[in-house]
């Protein structure tokens, strides 16, 4: 009754009021949609799965302003791609997809577009110029663009989740490179622009949302820029940690391979065990090792692998971001920020400012009930099982409730906040018995699927270039072992 | 005015009445307890310009003066919460989510001893405990809150010798000492996220516990009371803070959570045998300013108003010496509160009755309200019914208390969310005996 009572309030009423921040249009309710990518669909453990998508930020939303017809494009156990689980934690990390299948679309047959337009993968440009391709043939259904299905449904409040696609192929990569690793900030400026202009209506209202500080990620912060042991504890060598090497020379050292200058970040791909090396990493083969520490490796004293671009159609993948890098990137993400914040102020949005959230979870983490949660990577329970970027269903209930609260902030509102105990306590596996799930796929590790599972979901800004990655730097182990390449994803239905 | 009999002032076994005192911790006004004479409670507690029986060692000293014969009084609070409710509101625990408080009758024994030495100056002892806590929730392992904290205890028994002057007929002042002994207890379950599942689970209960007799501060109490007619009186006391510096011990008992890829982790990352702790509670000075005046027809009318430095609680610290990454530190940031008390007493001959209200503020302010305490503004009703003679007396009282609904309303420093509804009752009974 109550939340019947705020919708019918709001749909009501074309009143404007004074809100908390300043002058915000009086929200109305009465229709809700959502537009985004991955992070709007609710993806998670690297897959798109029911389980995750009831956690979904815009199906949480939907909720909690009282609808109940809220559509998602639900797909069933064990997700498309085949969800990941972890396999071990020691003595070392891995996971493995739950099943050699993948999941099947349950809601195909809606005769409607969704109200959660969200599909994994997009970029901006994508919401107006895409109609066909891996996930957004089950979201879109061939029934038009997303801001077309969208528009046809005459929302009054809409979301709109759209700009991971464009920076993170960047840190993922190791190296920011516009038209390669990130969408160009111009064609990013014109496209947002284009599709909140599209999106303004007279009565309509939402939230544009960022996109939060690539520092915090696990992808980024789970491997320290130190020799470690195995349990992760930086190795003291006279009382000093020691810093991994890479291929730069610095003031003070000027033949390279040399330590990492304070401030380097190592991608979780520089622990990945890959079958073109063995089945070991790049540090487990001794790849940034000072041989001084562990003389025994193969590869002691070689430096990690940065990331780098061949032209004309070759991403050479790598494992560090030097503080450059991490400067460029973390611009560059300001300025994207910069450009969903102007463009939701000048067609009647509000912003909601993901990158302050994510410095107060990598800060403090977050507290509820005794209960603490960080971002840390598999043990954090912030983020998903193993692709260390998208949230788990705890780290999107987070997020909406945040949004939630900006809502009530800025429009004066008072929609509930979402109840968190489904999200905490609820096992994120399977249920027993879930057809189409078998044991765990040992025959693949993780760790190397990953990677370039992330590629996939976030691919270069040219899909068509060639994703490759390292092997080592050594030119004889590179031979010994073939180049992993990951395909292009595909677009055609 | 009866001449003093002097008797000599027989030894007090601490370890005895320390065993009684161990009996049980209370309900709390912030965490404070004033139940501490069943006369004083039939009023309402606003006894600070009354202070006319044994009890004034607690309530004001001062009021010793005017006692001239050795007296010994004996009595007795019992606390039973008659309503513990909690109603829970998202984001956590969420709506319709309801829990209970433990409803166990707490103890409060009470000794007092007055012994005149001279004319002008008595000497009493009382044996008190002007602080105690007793949170524990129903149903603990399930419990939303038990992450934070199942059972919540602080327990006190003071040591109280006094020594009043009565330098004038009208006037008195007293100064005592207090020793205080205090243990406190926590508990709570460890939570974690089994990376398994990618969800919260149970994975320790943590208890953490002190001696009551390894515990204990020093502090001093005073009062004057100033009766220029027999009609008429005003009071003031005061009481110190005192601070406990508390060393116990903490337990590590894993709670298994079935999954057997987990658990050996656990059970290897968790601390083994129990382990040194140390916390520390600045419990506040307090002064207590009251009147009072005897109306026609025996009715004495008495009205006081008590204020409390509750900013002396400004956080729980606790320390684990030898384990790295588990203190907690938990800002409490307390304000100094009022009470407002007011008390009637109608004698008939060696009978009396009494009523009495009070509105105690709550020095807890919301955000802080949690399992550990959830503290408001409450309402005092009091009923009382004595019979005293020269030689001895007998009173008993009943005090019903009402808390004022909490709602955390969106503000938790604990982000646990709900309401609280919660009463009291304490009856109350003394003996007294006049040599």
């Amino acid at each position: 009754m109550k939340k019947a009572m705020l919708r019918a309030f709001a749909a009501g009423a074309g009143l404007t009021i004074l809100s908390a921040s300043g002058l915000a249009q009086t929200p109305n309710f009465s229709k809700y949609v959502a537009l985004g990518d991955s992070y709007g669909a609710g993806f998670g453990s690297g897959c798109l799965v029911a389980r995750h998508q009831a956690f979904s930020g815009p199906n949480v939303l939907a909720r909690q302003l009282g609808f109940s017809d809220f559509q998602q494009p639900t797909i069933s156990d064990p997700g498309i791609p085949t969800c990941n689980a972890l396999l071990t934690l020691v003595p070392s990390v891995t996971f493995g997809p739950i099943s050699t299948k993948t999941g099947t679309p349950t809601n195909l047959a809606l005769g409607r577009p969704y109200d959660n337009l969200s599909v994994p993968g997009f970029k901006i440009a994508d919401v107006s110029d895409t109609v066909s391709g891996g996930l957004a043939d089950v979201v879109l259904r061939g029934k038009g663009s997303a801001l077309n299905q969208a528009l046809s449904l005459n929302p009054t409040f809409i979301t709109l989740t759209i700009v991971g696609n464009d920076i993170l192929t960047a840190p993922g990569a190791g190296f920011l490179l516009d038209g390669v690793t990130a969408t160009p900030l111009a064609i990013f400026t014109a496209k947002y622009n284009s599709v909140a202009a599209a999106l303004k209506a007279s009565g309509r209202t939402g939230v544009f949302l960022g996109t939060g500080d690539v520092r915090q990620l696990p992808l980024l912060t789970a491997i320290k820029p130190v020799v470690t042991d195995a349990t992760g504890t930086p190795i003291l060598v006279g009382g000093q940690t020691v810093s991994l090497l890479g291929p730069r020379t610095t003031s003070t050292c000027s033949t390279a391979p040399c330590p990492l200058p304070p401030g380097t970040l190592v991608t979780l791909g520089a622990n990945a065990p890959q079958a073109a090396l063995g089945g070991k990493s790049l540090l487990g083969l001794g790849f940034g090792i000072p041989c001084a520490v562990a003389p025994s490796l193969p590869q002691c004293g070689k430096p990690l692998p940065d990331g780098s671009f061949s032209p004309p159609s070759t991403v050479n993948v790598g494992v560090l971001l030097y503080p450059d890098e991490v400067q460029a990137i973390d611009d560059r993400i300001r300025a994207m920020n910069d450009v969903i914040k102007a463009a939701a102020s000048a067609n009647g949005f509000i912003y909601f400012d993901t990158y302050a959230l994510a410095q107060s979870l990598g800060a403090t983490g977050f507290d509820m009930g005794g209960m603490h949660l960080t971002r840390d990577f598999v043990t954090g329970g912030f983020f998903s099982f193993g692709d260390a970027v998208h949230p788990s269903n705890i780290g999107y209930m987070v997020v909406v409730d945040a949004v939630i609260q900006l809502i009530n902030s800025a429009y004066g509102t008072s929609v509930p906040r979402p109840d968190f105990s489904a999200a905490l306590f609820t096992p994120d596996v399977p249920a027993a018995g879930t057809a189409g799930v078998g044991p765990l796929d040992t025959s693949v590790f993780f760790t190397e699927e990953s990677w370039r599972a992330f590629f996939e979901e976030f691919p270069p800004y040219d899909p068509s270039l060639k994703v490759v990655l390292p092997a080592g730097s050594d030119p004889d182990a590179i031979e010994r072992a073939p180049v992993v390449r990951v395909e292009p994803r595909r677009r055609d239905p | 005015m009866t001449r003093p009999r002097r008797v000599p002032l027989r030894p007090v076994s601490v370890a005895l009445v320390l065993l009684l005192l161990a009996a049980a911790p209370a309900f709390p006004s912030g965490f404070q307890l004033n139940t501490q004479g069943a006369r004083a409670t039939g009023m309402g507690l606003a006894f600070t310009a009354v202070a006319d029986d044994p009890s004034a060692i607690f309530f004001n000293p001062a009021g010793l003066g005017w006692q001239k014969h050795f007296e010994v009084e004996v009595g007795s609070s019992f606390l039973t919460k008659t309503q513990g409710d909690f109603i829970g509101e998202s984001p956590y625990p969420g709506f319709g989510r309801t829990e209970q408080e433990h409803k166990t009758t707490f103890v409060l024994p009470t000794l007092y001893v007055v012994a005149p030495l001279t004319s002008e100056i008595n000497f009493g002892l009382g044996i008190f405990s002007p602080y105690g806590l007793g949170f524990r929730w129903d149903n603990a392992e399930t419990f939303s809150g038990r992450f934070i904290a199942q059972n919540a205890v602080i327990q006190t028994a003071d040591l109280n010798p006094v020594l009043s002057f009565q330098p004038l007929p009208a006037f008195a002042f007293a100064v005592g000492a207090d020793y205080r002994f205090s243990k406190v207890q926590l508990e709570r379950n460890q939570a974690a996220v089994n990376p398994f599942t990618n969800s919260v689970v149970d994975v320790a209960h943590i208890k953490l516990n002190s001696d009551l007799t390894d515990n204990h501060g020093w502090g001093w109490n005073a009062g004057i009371l100033i009766r220029p007619v027999p009609q008429f009186s005003i009071g003031a006391a005061y009481r110190s803070k005192i601070k406990v510096d508390y060393d116990g011990t903490a337990t590590f008992q894993q709670r298994l959570t079935g999954d057997p890829r987990f658990d050996p982790l656990v059970a290897a990352q968790l601390p083994q045998g129990s382990h040194p702790v140390t916390t520390r509670i600045e419990f506040p000075e307090s002064i207590n300013l009251g009147a009072a005046a005897t109306l026609p027809a025996a009715f004495t009318l008495s009205l006081e108003a008590d204020w409390t430095k509750w900013e002396r609680f400004k956080s729980l610290d606790i320390t684990f010496p030898d384990l790295t990454g588990r203190d907690l530190h938990r800002p409490t940031i307390w304000k100094n509160s009022w009470a407002y008390r007011v008390g009637l007493e109608k004698k008939f001959s060696d009978v009396a009755v009494r009523a009495g209200y009070y509105r105690d503020k709550t020095p807890q302010p919301i955000e802080n309200a949690g399992p550990i305490l959830a503290d408001n503004d409450r309402d005092g009703y009091t009923l009382g019914l004595g019979y005293n003679t020269e030689r001895w007396g007998v009173d008993v009282s009943d005090l019903y208390l009402k808390f004022k609904r909490l709602d955390t309303a969106g503000r938790s420093q604990d982000n646990f969310f709900g309401q609280y509804k919660e009463s009291a009752n304490i009856f109350a009974f003394s003996l007294r005996v006049s040599f």
